[in-house]
């Protein structure tokens, strides 16, 4: 059974420094549901991810922590250990490296390593380790790029899209925390507030 | 009870087992009758009066258990169920210090036996609650009595810096005495405030105070259910260091244990489960 009392405490204890750790955890849903969980990092400092807002989905299976969490990459991210298709993430920690001693804090932040130190050798997306060993200047350009079109979207012309989602007749709140949920797609918000 | 024959232990023997049957079906009342019937018989097997006492207490009836607890007790004193269903039945009418004994003695006994056995669990949390309760009731009497203390001594003050003054005072100085005053008070007040454990005194994977902390040859201290439950599921090494690590290499963590203990009493609050 899921360790409710650890994972609230690691949820208030993540977020106590999330200004200094550039790393925060929060419930996905408003439904109070502890096993299914968004995570963000930001990009560190120097890197072509700097700048961007990376959103994590994070799932806990029911024998957490003996169990790791599932994270995978919401936000589309150029990089040699994830997936560029689907976010899935290469990371040993996050499979049989896991340890009960670790956290959800301590897994974002070696997400947040592993984008400061990619390993091409263990390559979870070939394409661009690929591309990151035979040309690097292109692998830092075309991460870059990604960084700016898919990281910064977010929070770029959010107001806008939440006036016309607005006029459209849905209440401010529900269009706010459904942009926020679908990060910032304003055709997947649209589709899922009909649908709700 | 020597006395009693091969034949008649046998007997009761069998109405236990047709209590336990009628236990299970949730007929309390015909499981009762069987166990009392079986007391008769052998008015001296500490189980027959703790199997009873579970009916009365699936029934709310509080003095019975108490009873029937009592002289289980009596008769097996290492009785873990005994113990903790006594403890229950204390705490309903309110005694709660003797209440509280009866759950710590449950709670030894159950760790001997099965560290990491379901009851363990079940018998902190009824602890745990009498003891939070215990605190919250004390820590109001304390808060009320400075409360009181600290209104008569600012009067007092107030009163003495108004007969004593002279034209040379300095008014700041009686200000400055009343804002000490109020320092004083406050200080006095913090064991009771509710703020976090020291993580020291802290599982590195429950994140909660520690309850029967064991350390690893590495040094690192775990709750011992934990790393127990820790090296069966994930793999046998010391989840801090990753360290190869054998469940017979765990010892118990006595330093640790003491300083919860002395921890837990001055600051109650501590033992809020969520």
């Amino acid at each position: 059974m899921l360790d409710v009392s650890r994972v609230q405490k690691e949820l208030a204890d993540c977020n106590k420094d999330k200004a200094i750790s550039g790393v925060s955890i929060d419930l996905h849903g408003g439904d109070g549901d502890l096993s299914h969980l968004a995570g963000t990092i930001s990009g560190p400092v120097g890197t072509p991810y700097e700048g961007g807002t990376f959103r994590i989905d994070v799932r806990l299976p029911s024998g957490y922590p003996f169990e790791p969490p599932k994270m995978q990459f919401v936000t589309k991210v150029w990089h040699p250990n994830i997936s560029s298709q689907n976010g899935a993430i290469c990371l040993d920690i996050l499979k049989d490296q896991w340890s009960p001693a670790l956290t959800l804090k301590t897994a974002l932040l070696s997400l947040q390593a592993l984008l400061s130190a990619p390993e091409p050798d263990d390559p979870q997306d070939a394409v661009v380790a690929q591309q990151y060993l035979r040309d690097y200047p292109m692998f830092v350009a075309t991460a870059r790029y990604w960084t700016e079109t898919f990281a910064k979207r977010a929070s770029v012309g959010i107001e806008e899209k939440v006036q016309k989602l607005v006029e459209m007749g849905f209440p401010e709140a529900l269009v706010r925390s459904t942009l926020d949920s679908v990060n910032g797609d304003e055709n997947m918000a649209l589709e899922k507030l009909c649908s709700g | 009870m020597a006395s009693v024959p091969k034949s008649v232990s046998k007997q009761a023997e069998q109405l236990r087992e047709t209590g336990n049957v009628a236990f299970k079906k949730e007929r309390f009342g015909a499981a009762i009758d069987a166990y009392t019937e079986a007391i008769v018989l052998c008015p001296n097997v500490s189980v027959y009066w703790t199997n009873r006492a579970l009916c009365h207490m699936k029934r709310n009836d509080w003095t019975r258990v108490e009873e029937d607890c009592t002289r289980a007790v009596e008769l097996d004193n290492s009785s873990v169920k005994a113990h903790y269903m006594l403890g229950r039945a204390l705490l309903v009418r309110q005694d709660t210090t003797r209440g509280i004994k009866e759950l710590e003695k449950a709670l030894d006994l159950g760790r001997g036996a099965d560290p990491s056995g379901y009851m363990i669990d079940e018998i902190w949390a009824v602890l745990a609650e009498a003891k939070y309760k215990e605190w919250e009731d004390l820590s109001d009497q304390r808060a009320w009595k400075l409360q009181c203390l600290s209104d008569a001594c600012r009067q007092a003050l107030r009163v003495h810096n108004f007969l004593e003054s002279s034209p040379d005072d300095d008014e700041s100085t009686a200000s400055k005495q009343l804002e000490y005053l109020a320092e004083v008070f406050s200080k006095a007040a913090e064991a009771d405030k509710p703020t976090e454990v020291p993580d020291y005194l802290c599982c590195k994977i429950t994140f909660d105070i520690f309850r029967d902390p064991v350390i690893t040859p590495c040094g690192v201290t775990y709750e011992r259910a934990v790393i127990l439950e820790h090296l069966q599921k994930v793999g046998n090494f010391d989840p801090l260091t990753r360290e190869p690590l054998e469940p017979h290499q765990l010892v118990p963590n006595l330093a640790i244990k003491q300083a919860v203990q002395a921890f837990l009493s001055e600051h109650g609050w501590a033992y809020k489960t969520n």
